[in-house]
């Protein structure tokens, strides 16, 4: 579904993102991790094409991203439910209109946007919050109304940056199990973060991307399995 | 939300500069009115003095009806030549009858035999004036060919039409020139504030477009906007000038006497007016279509 392949970007002498490559499949849970400045964000915004890779190919559901004509962007950006860090809602809109002008973005009929962005709102909780604006709502709910907006339009994947930044540790688990159900009814997921914790308690795979280039890519059940195997080796030598 | 209630929230946030757009357009179109108005009426008066008949030939006092029927049939098929009309002795009596009316007594002193049969027309091309007067000098039966009137210090008829059509020229240039500085402020203030709504909009336009909005998308809004601001200068400006032309027109119409300079029915009156709102909506649409796309394309490049 996602293939980065020998992506690197520079911005003039410095060199955001060198050499990367990694492929996620269709109804993948993947974490992108690493320390501020790494260069996660760099990631979404190449995939959104807000910017172009200095070298490198991006694919996306048969798309190549990086050769994108201008006037295909938007209906790249349709597809993906971007989640922003800065969440770019729009202030002056409440968090129903917010979402509702994703689907007049996306060119949904009108009849069937209120019941969509109805149905989107309840699942991430903030039926009661939604003819409020984002002014009037906490660092969680506009996670959650970021959210919202990212899914009403159905996307083929759903790209967090950084879902849990600013959140207390409550708020950021519920963000995530909200993440996991979206997972699991079969939407392919990416989230950047620089929470290890959080990472470890998921138990998914991860991508960790260290001074712009991918230093690991590990897959939850290889980590499992090579942690037994430490244990089994570790009880053997205490016998 | 659709584009038309986001172009109208826009108008209602900043009501001063829509009021900027409104007045200037208004302006615009007031002037532009009056100038149609002031056009059109200047073309009835050039052609109330063009269709005049501007040639009479005076016939002899023994004149045969031969000879009168030989200069009308030459003059009626003469292709150089319209509006052939022949005045008889009694008629050019009943013509300075009703032009005495005033003193009756000046008319009870003449009679039918002073006043000389006379054939008017009017040529479609001055220029051929003199050879006609030429040609007909010398047919049997004419007095003397002259041309109708000398107004003012003109020479001829085809002097006063001669200075109408500069004075006409005059007034064109003038006014294209009036309505096209007029045009040009209200396409800068249009670019200006339209500017200012995008700069608004900024942080707006970038998430739209971050979330997959095409350029028309954001574009719609601001266009329509600046559509609105176009069609209520258009009829404000039209309004303001055609009550004003409505209240003048008796006294246009007195000063003016039997020069039609505006229609004298009130269908044809309106069907004018219609046209000039008309010819002016379409100008309108055009400024605000290209102020406003000026206006975002600019800063549509900007955003990524």
């Amino acid at each position: 579904m996602l293939k980065y392949k020998k992506v690197s970007k520079n911005f003039g002498p410095i060199k955001a993102l060198t050499d990367i490559s990694f492929a996620v499949a269709p109804g993948e849970f993947v974490f992108i991790t690493g320390p501020s400045g790494a260069g996660k964000t760099t990631l979404l915004r190449l995939l959104i094409r807000q910017i172009r890779p200095s070298e490198g190919e991006i694919y996306f559901d048969g798309l190549e991203v990086h050769n994108l004509k201008n006037h295909q962007i938007p209906y790249l950006r349709r597809d993906i439910g971007s989640v922003f860090q800065d969440y770019r809602l729009l202030t002056d809109r409440t968090i129903f209109e917010n979402a509702l002008i994703a689907l007049a973005v996306k060119g949904t009929p009108k009849l069937e946007r209120n019941p969509r962005v109805e149905q989107v709102l309840s699942l991430v909780g903030l039926s009661e919050r939604a003819h409020l604006f984002p002014s009037q709502l906490s660092g969680g709910e506009l996670q959650r109304a970021a959210l919202a907006r990212a899914l009403v339009v159905n996307p083929k994947l759903v790209f967090a940056d950084e879902p849990t930044g600013n959140l207390d540790p409550k708020t950021a688990e519920g963000i995530m199990e909200l993440l996991q159900k979206i997972n699991e009814e079969g939407k392919t997921v990416i989230i950047t973060t620089h929470s290890h914790d959080l990472v470890k308690a998921m138990k998914k795979r991860e991508i960790v991307i260290e001074q712009g280039r991918l230093t690991s890519d590990s897959d939850p059940k290889d980590l499992d399995s090579k942690e037994d195997n430490n244990k089994e080796e570790e009880d053997q030598k205490e016998e | 939300m659709g584009h038309i209630s986001t172009g109208l929230q826009s108008v209602r946030r900043s009501p001063f500069q829509a009021m900027a757009a409104i007045s200037v357009l208004s302006l615009t179109f007031f002037v532009t009115t009056l100038l149609a108005i002031v056009l059109y009426s200047s073309n009835q008066v050039l052609n109330y003095f063009a269709t005049r008949p501007q040639v009479i030939v005076f016939l002899q006092e023994d004149a045969t009806d031969a000879q009168r029927d030989s200069i009308l049939g030459k003059l009626t098929n003469d292709a150089r030549v319209e509006q052939v009309t022949f005045v008889s002795k009694e008629e050019a009596l009943a013509i300075y009858r009703e032009a005495t009316a005033d003193n009756p007594l000046l008319g009870e002193l003449v009679s039918p035999s002073i006043f000389p049969a006379s054939i008017e027309f009017s040529v479609i091309d001055l220029n051929f004036t003199q050879e006609i007067i030429d040609e007909i000098s010398g047919m049997e039966g004419v007095d003397n060919v002259s041309f109708t009137a000398n107004l003012g210090s003109s020479s001829s008829l085809g002097d006063v039409i001669e200075r109408l059509k500069t004075i006409i020229y005059y007034i064109r240039v003038g006014g294209l020139v009036a309505v096209l500085v007029l045009a040009a402020t209200s396409f800068l203030v249009l670019l200006v504030v339209m500017g200012m709504r995008i700069t608004m909009r900024r942080s707006e336009i970038e998430n739209l477009t971050l979330i997959g909005a095409t350029p028309w998308f954001i574009r719609m809004p601001i266009i329509f906007e600046a559509t609105t601001y176009a069609v209520l200068g258009v009829i404000i400006g039209w309004l303001l000038s055609s009550v004003l032309v409505m209240y003048m027109t008796p006294a246009i119409l007195n000063y003016f006497g039997d020069i039609p300079v505006l229609p004298d029915k009130s269908t044809d009156f309106f069907l004018l007016i219609g046209a000039i709102l008309g010819g002016e909506l379409l100008v309108g649409l055009v400024i605000a279509l290209m102020g406003s796309m000026a206006a975002v394309s600019r800063s549509l490049r900007m955003v990524k």
